[in-house]
């Protein structure tokens, strides 16, 4: 008993540290690659190539003198980062890191937590972190922020659904919600093979939900100064970049186990692959960003519901067909 | 000319998508064409000229004999010269051609020179001097040049007016 309560604590402190560790680089990795997409440098001054440039900007944001509107509802202007952060870092508790592992005679599943209930889980929490952006655009009382927030909201909840929809077919194929069951059904052959559409549809319905560019409308800078985070300064600002990134993290992390493989991989050990893969999908969110310019309002709401949703419902339908053919 | 909107279809915008991607990554694994300015110059061409500085004899006496071309000639008036002698006193040792000029013995007694003008003061404001190369083409005696220094900044102006020794060692 005791020996899985330490092993529990030891996982969940590896993985927050790593997932805050890893968005905080993640800054970087996204400075760089922007910079060699433009023919740039990027941060070079920080350390070495600027691998220290994450730990500067942390101290800066963290010194700087904290900026609460006069007219903004304190309780909300303050609550609202923490919402964006808390679900983002505690999506991850479901996702299978690494193949279990003996240790002292136990099997240790390399996974916070297996709830059979595990796609469910992580579609309820990533959804959570629509309400932050709201409420922040809200409570900081500025026109910039407020429709910023609105924009993000109904962008959110309309590519939600085909977010959502792109999973079912793995279900389907799966059989099963739980994430380690869908790992493990796919130690023959990835489910991206089965699913390209839903592979595709998860990618880009994904970037919308974290408000990326393609699809970042909500914090346009060219019109909205930041969108939802205008008013926000200091930690309450690292904050949503750290909520930000981690949902990067998160978001990848779902589409190596839904559609990669998870873990699973010859030769080196199971976690190696596992980041190995996550890697390799947030280098494509980067990829994307640095390449498209932004949707207009109208073009992105066309897109969600008249492309995606029609695409997402017609996928489920011809996986639902090919499965009773082949079975029959 | 057919100016009809054209209708894209599914295929075309992604065709149009992926040519996008493929630009980045290709651009992606170029060299960086900026580089890190302050630790690392710019390679300049031989011919750059950016302002202009005094040129002076082996003996690092000035060549400049204040003959003033180069104070008219200059569009920008950024060029203040006043005339005089310098005095070279004993222990310089003059050349021959040096010593045996005597031109400008009767104007200035006693007084040890290498029979030249020269100026007093020589000064160029390097905030009005626009970096033409005027005053360069124009001296006869190849006593002013154009550098290659382009990093000059200042606090005030002031600073920005360069005399006699300043122009000597700006390169």
């Amino acid at each position: 008993m005791l020996f899985w309560l330490i092993a529990e604590i030891i996982k969940i402190l590896i993985v927050f540290a790593g997932l805050l560790l890893s968005a905080a680089y993640l800054t970087l990795l996204e400075r760089k690659i922007a910079a060699r997409i433009q023919n740039r440098m990027g941060p070079m001054e920080a350390g070495f190539h600027g691998l220290l440039q994450p730990i500067a900007d942390g101290i800066k944001l963290f010194f700087k003198e904290d900026i609460i509107p006069t007219e903004a509802n304190k309780f909300l202007f303050i609550l609202a980062p923490i919402i964006v952060v808390i679900p983002a870092l505690s999506t991850f508790a479901v996702i299978p890191f690494g193949a279990p592992v003996k240790i002292l005679g136990h099997i240790v599943p390399l996974q916070i937590t297996d709830v059979n209930i595990g796609v469910l889980f992580i579609l309820a929490l990533t959804s959570l972190g629509v309400y932050g952006v709201v409420i922040g655009g809200w409570a900081s009382n500025s026109k910039y922020s407020l429709l910023g927030g609105i924009r993000t909201a109904a962008q959110m909840v309309s590519y939600e659904i085909p977010l959502v929809l792109s999973i079912i077919g793995v279900i389907m194929i799966a059989g099963d919600l739980s994430l380690s069951k869908i790992v493990s059904e796919q130690s023959h052959i990835w489910f991206v093979v089965y699913q390209p559409v839903g592979f595709i549809i998860y990618l880009i319905a994904s970037t919308a939900e974290m408000n990326r560019v393609p699809f970042d409308i909500g914090e346009a800078e060219g019109e909205l100064v930041a969108g939802f985070h205008t008013e926000y300064s200091s930690m309450e600002f690292a904050f949503y970049f750290i909520g930000e990134y981690a949902q990067m993290v998160v978001n990848s992390a779902v589409i190596v186990t839904l559609f990669l493989g998870g873990w699973q991989g010859p030769l080196l050990p199971s976690f190696v692959w596992f980041i190995i893969k996550v890697f390799f999908v947030i280098l494509i969110y980067l990829w994307l960003r640095w390449t498209y310019p932004r949707l207009r309002y109208d073009e992105l709401m066309d897109f969600g519901w008249k492309f995606l949703l029609p695409l997402a419902l017609a996928n489920i339908i011809v996986t639902g067909f090919i499965m009773i053919i082949l079975k029959g | 000319m057919n100016t009809e909107k054209q209708e894209n279809s599914i295929v075309e915008i992604s065709k149009n998508l992926l040519i996008g991607l493929k630009t980045t990554i290709s651009t992606f694994f170029k060299k960086p064409v900026t580089f890190q300015y302050p630790k690392e110059k710019r390679q300049i061409a031989d011919r750059y000229r950016a302002f202009p500085h005094l040129n002076v004899n082996g003996d690092a006496s000035l060549r400049c004999v204040a003959c003033f071309l180069c104070q008219t000639v200059c569009p920008s008036e950024a060029i203040k010269i006043r005339s005089g002698y310098v005095d070279y006193g004993t222990e310089h040792e003059l050349t021959e051609r040096q010593a045996h000029n005597h031109s400008l013995d009767a104007s200035k007694q006693g007084v040890l020179n290498d029979g030249r003008r020269h100026p007093s003061s020589f000064e160029i404001d390097l905030l009005r001097c626009i970096g033409c190369g005027y005053c360069e083409e124009i001296c006869p005696e190849e006593a002013i040049s154009m550098g290659s220094d382009y990093e000059v900044a200042f606090y005030t102006r002031e600073e920005g007016i360069y005399g006699i020794d300043k122009l000597i060692k700006s390169k």
